[in-house]
């Protein structure tokens, strides 16, 4: 991997030049949260951010969207066209998170939505500090090495940029003064302190690597399960505000003035009452104990078995945003706790 | 029909197809023949195995899926039996003969039916059940010499309600297949086969099926699942032999939607024909 | 692709409430024409003065039954018609007319606002009885909430019936709506919002500006009262005013749920 050092006073000049390749989103604070938003006046960017309401998965599945159209004289496809959306200032977990979207979407069988946003998304990936509710370090996902354009720590005079692809490196070769290759020791030194700091900084841990066991074993012990049933809202906060979350319903709409159609696809929630409704309405997971099995299973224990890391990059949205704290983090402690109440109570 | 959905560019890709033929099976299912429009695509029509499925488009509707009931060892059309059951099907029951509707597919797992060339097949049917597992039988039929033993057991409530009583009948008549059919109830009194539910079935067969060299293929109504593995491991079927193939909601038939998971399997990919080991693994499977 | 054999034949009535569901129809301008045209529709409480009940295959129905003569309408109306849609929270559940329903007889209530002396019979059209959604009544084949309704979700399911499509539910709170408007939750700030136990279909746009959801479109279908309560406790509110504010607009459903909870 290529690196650059970047003067912290040839910054906004970087930014212009981000600009110049396309459309420029960034965190920006909006009401009490941040989120990726599009930067026409640079000084609204803050990179002084823990977690954006909504991830990386707003730009390759937006909320809600068109896939198809439908006339009197057939059907057309809508797939995006091709433009330059540069993301500024997604953190470690959001792009390990899309990597998991992409093993998804792009996979044997690709979708073609999906695969044109994603193409159309350059990725600058931005260092981060940890606040309580990161759990990155327990997801394997705090640092990451590919998945980005270009990745920058922020230093204290300076940036490192990591060049995780080719796209990347045009953009650095599009204004090389701008970068410099000459990283001395003393740089080195002040990463590997800045790092060992992060490290440090980490505060919640949680041994998710036995999830699927315990997951699997407690599956039908319904009394732990069930004072999360019992709590939950089936609001669908905690599947939105996922960034690995890609669950989608899709809808025709007849439009009014004229005889036409088009299918939408918009964000959908496992949490949802009608989530597993089948024609003739027979439910198969008609209770919110049900259906939160669904979601842990599937974050915690199967996307484990199947790719050998949880499905919950450690971002700490779902502890963030769930109204009645329900989250990796609490239930993945509540089933520890109980085991670990017998275990005292036993001496094992 | 495309099996390989990865070789297309779109592989939400779906096509036209004529309703050239269509009748009532019972009071609420009923038969289509379909055809593609297009002849390039329609030369393509028997690409699938039996026990996939087919989304089903309609604009304005929107999409389902549906078991296919012909066999690939047809190609010139496409069969389905559909209940009616929700607004698709209510919007699909309107269309009639020469109407067309949008299909994209195979998907699923399906049958591998060249895993049990030479082996002994017991395939178990209650309701709509018979639906996926009439491919099966009439590609079975046609290839009936890779085959060794082949039983066909098939339930239903009342004869009235019995699907495709009439190809069932003419196959029990052939003998190419040995069938028994069997109703709940004979409130017409003009049936001259069993009565009584789908595992009174089982006599008939036992002791005539090499348990160590057989595949049971069962479809049904969830209840029926219960009773009929019942008999197949007290005949001593090994567990991964016994197959049945099981419904799920579903949007996109290509595992990206998420609507059809159970565990770590997606029922549109993995599915919809799973073993007895997946039941036992997957406590939500039926 | 769409040729139906005929026009679908569409009749709105309207029973007790503002009256702002039908209004929202007539102020649907730039589908007004082609509301007009691609369906003929035979009663429009609001937009015509000859009426006079016949077959319809679908009726827009808003309000709630406050009388007996209002039931009578309504059950002919459901004979006559194909398919029945509830218009508006008063019609899905009851409105605000139904707030305190059990608390108070009627006959408390009506000496309270109109005083003692003047009789019941002199103010309502036959004889007066504890307002009800539709559904307690008829069978309701589709809800459309709203305060007034919200014409992208009456639309979706209008221009699907008059195809001949019925309708699919899918129930989401207003908290979906909420998390793809971009905004965090304010329950998370200490701000009594009922978003978590009210249907989607407003877009969220009160607690888009910051305000709480005070539930206008009526109960969420998969409303979790009991959890709604005790976030609502523990962000302070003490129990009289939490129950207050999710009966506002909870009808007979968030009324017989918050019964429950509270056994």
């Amino acid at each position: 991997m290529k690196t650059y050092k970047l003067m912290k006073e040839d910054f906004p000049q970087f930014l212009s030049l981000l600009q110049e390749k396309g459309n420029l989103y960034g965190p920006v604070k909006s009401k009490n949260h941040y989120s990726f938003e599009k930067i026409d006046d640079l000084s609204k960017l803050t990179f002084n951010y823990t977690r954006t309401l909504m991830g990386l998965k707003k730009f390759v599945t937006p909320p809600r969207y068109k896939v198809k159209h439908f006339d009197k004289s057939g059907s057309e496809d809508i797939i995006p066209e091709n433009e330059t959306n540069i993301v500024i200032g997604a953190h470690p977990c959001d792009i390990h998170a899309m990597k998991i979207l992409d093993k998804l979407f792009l996979g044997q069988i690709k979708d073609p939505y999906y695969k044109k946003r994603r193409e159309n998304l350059v990725i600058v990936g931005h260092s981060c500090m940890p606040d309580e509710n990161c759990l990155c370090t327990s997801t394997g996902t705090d640092m990451v090495s590919d998945g980005f354009d270009l990745f920058l720590t922020e230093l204290q005079d300076f940036y490192l940029v990591w060049v995780g692809s080719s796209k990347g490196l045009f953009i650095i070769m599009s204004s090389e003064d701008l970068f410099s290759e000459k990283i001395d020791m003393c740089d080195i030194a002040e990463y590997t302190t800045w790092q060992e700091n992060r490290q440090n900084s980490f505060k919640t841990t949680i041994p998710f690597h036995l999830m699927p066991d315990i997951i699997h074993l407690i599956y039908e012990k319904d009394e732990l399960w069930n004072q999360f049933g019992e709590k939950c809202l089936s609001c669908g906060t905690c599947s939105l505000v996922c960034p690995t979350c890609n669950c989608f319903n899709v809808e025709d709409k007849i439009l009014i003035n004229a005889d036409e159609v088009v299918r939408e696809r918009m964000l959908d929630s496992c949490t949802l009452p009608y989530y597993s409704v089948v024609a003739g309405d027979h439910d198969f997971r008609p209770d919110r104990t049900k259906r939160l099995k669904l979601y842990y299973t599937h974050k915690l224990k199967e996307y484990i078995g199947k790719w050998g890391q949880p499905a919950c990059v450690g971002c700490g949205r779902c502890v963030t945003y769930c109204p009645v704290g329900i989250n990796v983090k609490t239930v993945s402690n509540a089933f520890y706790e109980a085991i670990q109440c017998v275990r005292e109570v036993k001496k094992i | 029909m495309i099996s390989d959905r990865s070789k297309l560019e779109n592989p939400y890709e779906d096509h036209l197809a004529t309703i050239i033929d269509y009748r009532d099976l019972t009071s609420d299912t009923r038969y289509y023949k379909l055809k593609f429009v297009d002849p390039e695509i329609q030369k393509h029509t028997g690409d699938y195995r039996p026990g996939q499925f087919a989304m089903f488009s309609i604009p304005g509707v929107g999409e389902a899926p549906f078991s296919i009931s012909s066999t690939p060892t047809r190609p010139a059309f496409l069969e389905f039996g559909i209940r009616k059951v929700g607004s698709f099907t209510d919007a699909l029951f309107k269309k009639k003969e020469g109407d067309t509707v949008y299909i994209r597919g195979p998907y699923g797992n399906g049958f591998d039916m060249e895993r049990m060339e030479g082996k002994d097949i017991v395939i178990v049917s209650g309701g709509l059940g018979a639906v996926p597992l009439r491919s099966v039988l009439l590609y079975l039929e046609d290839k009936r010499e890779l085959y060794n033993n082949v039983f066909f057991l098939n339930g239903a409530r009342t004869p009235d309600d019995m699907l495709f009583k009439e190809d069932f009948l003419a196959m029990h008549a052939r003998e190419i297949i040995e069938t028994h059919l069997t109703v709940d109830k004979d409130p017409t009194g003009e049936w001259n086969h069993n009565v009584g539910v789908v595992t009174t079935l089982f006599e008939k067969i036992n002791g005539r099926v090499d348990n160590d060299n057989a595949y049971a293929l069962i479809c049904g109504p969830p209840v029926m699942y219960k009773f009929v593995i019942k008999e197949l491991l007290e005949m001593d079927f090994s567990k991964k032999n016994i197959l049945m193939t099981l419904e799920r909601r579903m949007k996109c038939g290509q595992g990206h939607c998420g609507h059809c998971a159970i565990h770590g399997v997606y029922t549109c990919l993995d599915g919809p024909v799973f073993n007895f080991w997946d039941y036992e693994r997957m406590v939500e499977l039926i | 692709m769409w040729t139906s054999e005929h026009k679908p034949v569409v009749g709105v009535f309207g029973f007790s409430g503002c009256a702002g569901d039908q209004l929202r129809l007539v102020h649907m301008e730039d589908e007004l024409v082609t509301l007009f045209t691609t369906a003929e529709i035979k009663f429009f409480h609001m937009a015509q003065s000859h009426q006079e009940v016949d077959h319809v295959d679908i009726a827009l129905v808003e309000g709630s039954i406050n009388t007996k003569k209002q039931l009578e309408e309504l059950k002919e109306i459901r004979e006559k018609s194909t398919f029945l849609v509830a218009l508006g929270t008063c019609a899905c559940f009851g409105g605000i007319q139904y707030l305190n329903e059990k608390d108070k007889a009627f006959e408390e209530r009506f000496k309270h606002v109109y005083g003692s002396n003047i009789k019941k019979e002199d103010f309502t059209v036959g004889e007066a009885i504890p307002p009800q959604p539709l559904c307690n009544f008829v069978k309701v084949d589709a809800m459309v909430p709203g305060c007034p309704i919200e014409k992208d979700n009456l639309l979706p399911i209008y221009t699907k019936l008059i195809k001949g499509i019925k309708p699919q539910k899918y129930p989401a709170p207003v908290c979906v709506e909420c998390k793809l408007e971009g905004n965090d939750c304010l329950l998370l700030h200490g701000i009594p919002c009922i978003g978590p136990v009210v249907s989607a279909g407003c877009g969220a746009i009160c607690p888009s500006h910051n305000l709480p959801c005070v539930g206008c479109w009526g109960p969420y279908e998969a409303a979790n009262y009991k959890s709604m309560l005790d976030k609502l406790e523990e962000i302070g509110v003490d129990k009289e005013t939490a129950l207050r504010k999710l009966k506002l607009f909870g009808g007979s459903k968030a009324e017989e749920e918050l019964e429950k909870v509270i056994k």
